[in-house]
């Protein structure tokens, strides 16, 4: 029994490996470690890809709102102004409307005070 | 949380560079590759997946005894799938090994090719036993944990593969008192 | 549901008279639930800016209009039309004209048509010889109309004024400063 067992260790002893092994493991774990990094790169490109086109839609979405608001807030404005026009020429419709009562009371009270004994008009300085 | 104790400096083992531990275990990773599937450039091939498998998992690996440990268990297990894919016929002739045997003074190299034949010819658990305990020098219970298998089991794949060899051998070389 | 209108309104009068110093008595706006139509303009200097911006440049009225208002700080009219005479009193533009006994007003105008029944009086207020300030208060039996401008505003502006409008231009002369209320 012994004897076969010294046989065996003999016979099973460690060998070397073929010569350049471990430099061709070196190489293919070199290359290995550039693929994977590759490969994370790649995923993350791709992942970036896909976020891209989500940014993309998202942006043409919010360009699309903000173009919306941007256009509300605009007629917004110009319906204020319009009115606050429309106002303006109304009070100074009326304020040269009044004034023209007043004008025209002068004016005839000027050429004709004789002939209107009714009318009674003060001008102040 | 733990705490060491006052006075007590945790020890730390710098586990080496890959290329280190490659130039240390590859003569062991090489040669149970090439015990389990007894082709030369099989069992290269299957070395370099291990050494690469090492490689990505270097940072996992605890201390120098914890990755030798994972190299042989990772090897055998290699070797084994490499033999299931590419089954060969167990009885194998003499001429068809194409072991590299050393001729080492005091050894039988014909005695030596026919024990590394009839080592292939075992079946994959009884060879991987044989090659740690014969080519490792791993104590039954090194190999239990190794291999996942109780010790008892180690032992009586021991016996039946010497008694195997022994008988095998007999019937070969006709008288030998081994 | 009116009466809640009329405090509100009441409440909050006094938070717009300083913008425009005459201050609308509460009893005046009261009349508008009397009157058939109403005009209030309220344009303080931010709108009246605002309103500048959209004068049509090829709209003679609107360009004229657009530089009567470019210094102006406010503009506030209130015109109360009746469908029948007595639905206000003297009474109720007494007060109005109580702030204008002021020595700082100046009453250049004071027509009174007992023909037609149509009064119109013009105040002004002035800072040397720039008027800055101008109310004309109109009444004839069925509408009662206040106008309140504020800013400086030129003769001349509002000869143009009554010229663009195709109202004939009255001759007014300039009010002496600090001049007091006349009756």
């Amino acid at each position: 029994m012994k004897r076969l067992e010294e046989e065996l260790r003999a016979a099973l002893k460690r060998e070397d490996p073929p010569l350049g092994f471990a430099e061709r493991v070196l190489a293919r774990a070199a290359a290995q470690a550039h693929q994977r990094e590759r490969t994370r790169w790649a995923r993350f490109r791709d992942a970036f890809a896909i976020h891209r086109l989500q940014w993309a839609a998202a942006a043409v979405v919010l360009a699309v709102i903000a173009g919306g608001v941007g256009l509300r807030i605009e007629q917004d404005r110009r319906a204020e102004g319009e009115a606050a026009k429309r106002q303006v020429m109304l009070a100074l419709h009326i304020a040269s409307a009044k004034w023209q009562v007043a004008a025209r009371e002068i004016n005839g009270q000027s050429n004709a005070r004789t002939a209107t004994p009714h009318d009674e008009t003060e001008n102040h300085e | 949380m733990s705490s060491s104790p006052a006075g007590q400096v945790a020890e730390v083992e710098l586990i080496p560079d890959f290329a280190s531990l490659l130039r240390q275990h590859q003569r062991m990773v090489f040669t149970i590759a090439l015990h389990m599937v007894r082709d030369p450039m099989a069992a290269e091939e299957i070395a370099q997946d291990v050494f690469l498998k090492l490689h990505q998992e270097l940072r996992s690996m605890k201390s120098s005894a914890h990755i030798e440990f994972w190299l042989r268990r990772v090897a055998v297990h290699r070797a084994i799938d490499y033999e299931r894919k590419h089954r060969h016929d167990p009885n194998v002739a003499l001429e068809e090994l194409q072991m590299p045997a050393k001729e080492e003074p005091g050894t039988d190299p014909f005695l030596a090719r026919r024990l590394q034949a009839l080592v292939a010819s075992l079946p994959e658990k009884a060879r991987a036993v044989v090659v740690l305990r014969y080519q490792e020098e791993l104590m039954p219970e090194e190999i239990a944990a190794l291999l996942r298998i109780p010790v008892g089991t180690v032992k009586s794949h021991l016996q039946r593969s010497l008694a195997m060899l022994r008988e095998k051998l007999g019937r070969t070389l006709g008288e030998v008192s081994l | 549901m009116k009466h809640l209108v009329l405090f509100l309104t009441a409440m909050l009068l006094p938070a717009i008279a300083p913008a425009q110093e005459i201050r609308l008595p509460a009893n005046l706006e009261k009349l508008s639930a009397k009157a058939v139509e109403v005009v209030e303009v309220n344009l303080d200097q931010k709108m009246l800016q605002l309103a500048s911006r959209f004068m049509d440049p090829k709209d003679p009225d609107e360009q004229q209009a657009k530089r009567i208002i470019s210094n102006l700080k406010s503009v506030y009219v209130r015109s109360y039309q009746f469908d029948k005479p007595g639905e206000y009193s003297d009474s109720d533009v007494a007060e109005i004209r109580s702030q204008l006994q002021s020595p700082v007003w100046s009453r250049i105008v004071g027509v009174r048509s007992k023909r037609e029944h149509e009064n119109a009086e013009i105040y002004l207020k002035s800072e040397g010889n720039q008027i800055t300030s101008l109310v004309i208060v109109a009444a004839d039996p069925q509408e009662l109309t206040f106008v309140s401008i504020d800013g400086p505003i030129n003769p001349e502006d509002l000869a143009d004024l009554g010229g663009q409008f195709h109202i004939p231009e009255v001759e007014v002369q300039k009010p002496k400063p600090d001049k007091g209320a006349a009756k």
